[in-house]
């Protein structure tokens, strides 16, 4: 893979936490990682990218060519957030900054096995359908490798000194990995009863009592492989002789309590409960936008993300399940 | 430059404070000194003129009758007035919020009881002027400073961040400090600028940028009390670097 | 999935195009109306009535500000009160400085769909400004509509903007023009039926039925009222168009802002139907807080 370009796979950061990090060999590699703090998403929608420059006669466009690179060990529900990412970025007017980076990565995905926060199996984003190059499922001994794209195959065709063909033995394996994982996750429901579950149940108490310990940190959205939203930032400068400005593009979070506010005060979303609501209701039920669907993909960053303990979503699902008789979606 | 050909006037003073804000300034002078004019900073130079400011920037907080007098005298031969740093933003912690004592009492107990030395309570710049950008930490962030200035010389308001301390903590991907190690992290109601520098280093944020816009402290406490913490701690803790009376008050424990 | 190796690499949507400022002229207090030469052809013949561009200030930032007007000679009008960050910064800038333009963004008035039509507009405080370019619209094909009406209330009569257009209004004989403040203060002014009241007291004097399409512009508070008071005159909702106002920042759909209850206003707003928003969370105008 590092003939390809610059590796980057989860390192372990601390006692409970992973992240992407650009790695030099194998042993660099947590493969037990079953979920990064941030998602893939910061290699192609950075946390932090000066977009436009300004050097007081002309506005300029920031162009940044990135070299190759890959990331290693993008589970099934992170892959499937890029899918998400892509629909927003690359519909048109299409964001060239974020499909410079897209274009320049081949995406290594890596099987793992659910613990009790993952839905992504409920969610309907379990499986490794697309949006990867290689994918690879542990078989204990060794990998079962899926090639999707022409720059998959060149990474395989680079280190053909480790790779023997599929046999029989090889694919029933590979089928009973993925139907004992399906075994493992803990909480399940109907993912399609969602959108109608949003809005049933849009004015239930859950909201005020989740509400109520809602720190407005923004925790949830950071993590989130789908969230996209973004604030941009002028800020001058003294870099130069001229006087120069420059416009940042940060991520941003709807928790925030200026999110929805506009000069002159107005704030659409004044409180805590506005924003979890909103926030609950695009993961749950989809903006009515480019996605359509639920954005989330069961990955349960935020759950573990949450200081507050509010961001159990398949729990808080559930619960109005049962509280709006949609019983029968409780698998 | 002005129109005139002269370079922008700034003042950097000091009222009750450590001078960590003007040590912040003094370290970064060289950056902005062809840009501008030091027509006051006696932090740093000896030859000093108030008058006909453009930009002032004042560190501490009011806490002596003389504050007041220094304090007016800025106002009223400048332009921009800049409160640097949570002296001269929220009173820090020699304001009441943190503070059990009375001036007096502790007047008293530092110079005894017949000193000639008078106090006052301690209060941030706005108690007493118009401040026009008021920006916090303790110490202020260098990057925030020069944005500030940068700003001010195009006679433009700058933006400063104030979501917390969280926003900056997750972009870093630290672990959090909150969760995974129980610390009284108050990254969550803090305002962001310092880069998430304490849960870089595995400690917990103790607020030294005061609080972040609406900061939601009926839940922090609730989540500190949770992992117990008293609350007693918990509200001094958040009182420390000073927090305006008007965003205390919402607190459900102290109504 | 999108294939994102199938379209070039093109220029960022997000920089913004230099444009000079041709003139300012004070409207009223904190009120500046900026005149701004547009070169882009191609940007200045896809401009409609009721729609907004990114108006940036180098390294101040950008501030979503609808067009007042398309004058002659590329010219672009921008109504804008001193009210924020940006917009302080924009009454900084002299005729000859330059600023920079990103759109235009939403969707605009359906003008197409108010053409044979009665049509009754109501403007609230500094929404006048952008109901000001759908009337430029209409007169300028006078023919092809039907009755006009036009109401605009505001707090403070010192606050009036467009003083001397609306006394040239006021005059004209096609069309019916209202003025009102809640409070007369500043200068008084002449020729120009000034009523002492609310908007909706001039609605009670305006004629009109069920048969017209209305147009609103104004502040949340006044989208309630005015709206019961049209409802109660017969107006259909799919004929009730309101410009809402968000917090709008990329202007393409992209950065979250704007979304009402996962509708963006800058694509398909800032203008919905009255029938649009009754489906629709968030609506504050109509409905409070949380439908």
């Amino acid at each position: 893979m590092q003939t390809t370009g610059k590796v980057y796979a989860p390192v372990k950061v601390s006692d409970l936490s992973y992240s992407f990090k650009a790695v030099e060999t194998h042993s660099d590699i947590a493969f037990e990682a079953l979920r990064t703090i941030l998602p893939p998403k910061k290699f192609f929608f950075p946390q932090e990218e000066t977009i436009v420059m300004c050097d007081g006669d002309q506005i300029s466009e920031v162009v940044e060519v990135p070299t190759p690179f890959v990331v290693f060990g993008v589970h099934p529900c992170d892959l499937a957030g890029l899918l998400a990412l892509d629909k927003i970025f690359l519909s048109a007017p299409l964001d060239s900054h974020y499909q410079r980076r897209r274009r320049a990565a081949v995406i290594v995905g890596l099987s793992c096995l659910p613990d009790k926060h993952c839905f992504c199996r409920s969610m309907g984003t379990d499986t490794p359908n697309k949006g990867y190059d290689l994918f690879l499922t542990d078989l204990g001994e060794e990998f079962y490798v899926q090639i999707k794209s022409q720059a998959g195959l060149e990474v395989i065709q680079a280190c053909s000194t480790f790779v023997q063909s599929v046999n029989n033995d090889d694919n029933d394996s590979y089928k009973d990995f993925w139907s004992e994982r399906d075994k493992l996750f803990e909480r399940t429901f109907d993912s399609s009863k969602l959108p109608n579950l949003m809005d049933m149940g849009w004015n239930d108490p859950v909201w005020d009592q989740l509400a109520e310990r809602c720190l407005s940190c923004g925790n949830c959205t950071p993590v989130c492989p789908t969230c996209y939203c973004f604030d941009m930032v002028d800020v001058a400068m003294f870099n130069t002789q001229k006087m120069e400005a420059k416009r940042d593009r940060v991520w941003d979070s709807c928790q925030f309590s200026g999110f929805a506010a506009v000069a002159g005060g107005e704030n659409f979303r004044p409180g805590p409960i506005d924003r979890l609501k909103f926030w609950y209701r695009h993961k749950l039920h989809g903006f009515d936008d480019a996605i359509e669907i639920p954005s989330c993909v069961g990955c349960g960053r935020c759950t573990v993300s949450c200081p507050a303990g509010i961001d159990d979503l398949p729990g808080v699902v559930l619960t109005l399940l049962q509280k709006t008789n949609m019983k029968d979606a409780v698998q | 430059m002005k129109s005139d050909g002269t370079l922008p006037k700034i003042a950097v003073h000091g009222l009750t404070g450590c001078a960590g804000e003007l040590l912040v300034i003094l370290e970064n002078l060289g950056t902005v000194l062809p840009y501008v004019q030091v027509a006051s900073f006696p932090f740093a130079q000896s030859k000093n003129d108030i008058k006909d400011v453009d930009i002032a920037f004042v560190e501490g907080s009011v806490s002596q009758e003389h504050d007041i007098e220094v304090l007016n005298k800025i106002r009223s031969h400048s332009k921009w007035l800049v409160a640097v740093g949570n002296c001269a933003v929220h009173g820090c912690v020699q304001s009441s919020t943190c503070a059990k004592f009375t001036p007096q009492e502790m007047v008293e107990s530092v110079y005894g009881k017949d000193s000639a030395i008078k106090a006052l309570e301690a209060k941030p710049l706005s108690s007493y002027v118009e401040v026009d950008v008021s920006l916090s930490g303790c110490p202020i962030d260098k990057n925030q400073f020069l944005a500030v200035l940068a700003s001010l010389l195009k006679d433009h308001l700058p933006y400063i961040i104030e979501r917390p301390v969280c926003l900056e903590c997750k972009m870093r991907e630290n672990g959090c400090v909150l969760i995974e190690k129980n610390l009284p992290c108050l990254g969550p109601v803090t305002a962001a600028g310092c880069g998430a520098l304490c849960p870089s280093f595995d400690a917990a944020c103790y607020g030294c940028f005061g609080p972040c816009k609406d900061p939601q402290l009926d839940a922090m406490t609730l989540i500190l009390q949770e992992k117990g913490y008293n609350l007693s701690d918990v509200l001094v803790r958040l009182g420390t670097f000073g927090i305006p009376e008007a965003v205390l008050s919402n607190l459900d424990v102290r109504r | 999935m999108i294939d994102f190796n199938a379209t070039k690499c093109g220029a960022s949507p997000f920089l913004p195009q230099k444009c000079m400022i041709r003139a300012i002229t004070k409207l009223a207090q904190d009120n500046y109306l900026f005149e701004v030469q547009l070169d882009n052809k191609e940007m200045f013949a896809n401009c409609k009535a009721g729609q907004f561009f990114q108006v940036y200030v180098p390294g101040s930032g950008e501030a979503p500000i609808s067009i007042s007007a398309l004058s002659r000679k590329n010219c672009l009008e921008f109504c804008v009160r001193k009210i924020g960050r940006v917009t302080s910064a924009l009454f900084q800038t002299k005729p000859g400085d330059w600023i920079g333009l990103r759109g235009p963004y939403g969707n605009g008035f359906p003008i197409e769909r108010m053409e044979g039509k009665n049509i009754i507009m109501v403007a609230g405080g500094l929404g006048v400004a952008p109901l000001r370019s759908l009337w430029h619209s209409i007169l300028d094909d006078r023919a092809k509509f039907g009755k006009i009406v036009l109401i605009y209330g505001m707090k403070h009569s010192q606050d009036l903007l467009f003083r001397n257009e609306f006394r040239q209004l006021i005059q004209r004989h096609d069309m019916e023009v209202f003025v009102a403040a809640e409070e007369i203060n500043g200068p008084s002014i002449a020729a120009l039926d000034f009523q002492i009241g609310r908007v909706t007291d001039l609605l009670n004097l305006a004629h009109f039925d069920q048969e017209y399409v209305a147009a609103l512009c104004g502040p949340p508070v006044m989208y309630r009222f005015v709206v019961d008071e049209l409802k109660k005159r017969g107006l259909h909702d799919q004929n009730i168009f309101l410009s809402l106002e968000r917090h709008m920042k990329c202007g393409m759909g992209k950065c979250g802002h704007c979304s009402i209850g996962g509708h963006f206003a800058c694509l398909e707003g800032p203008v919905f139907s009255l029938a649009q928003l009754n489906f629709m969370k968030e609506v504050v105008e109509c409905h409070g807080p949380s439908l």
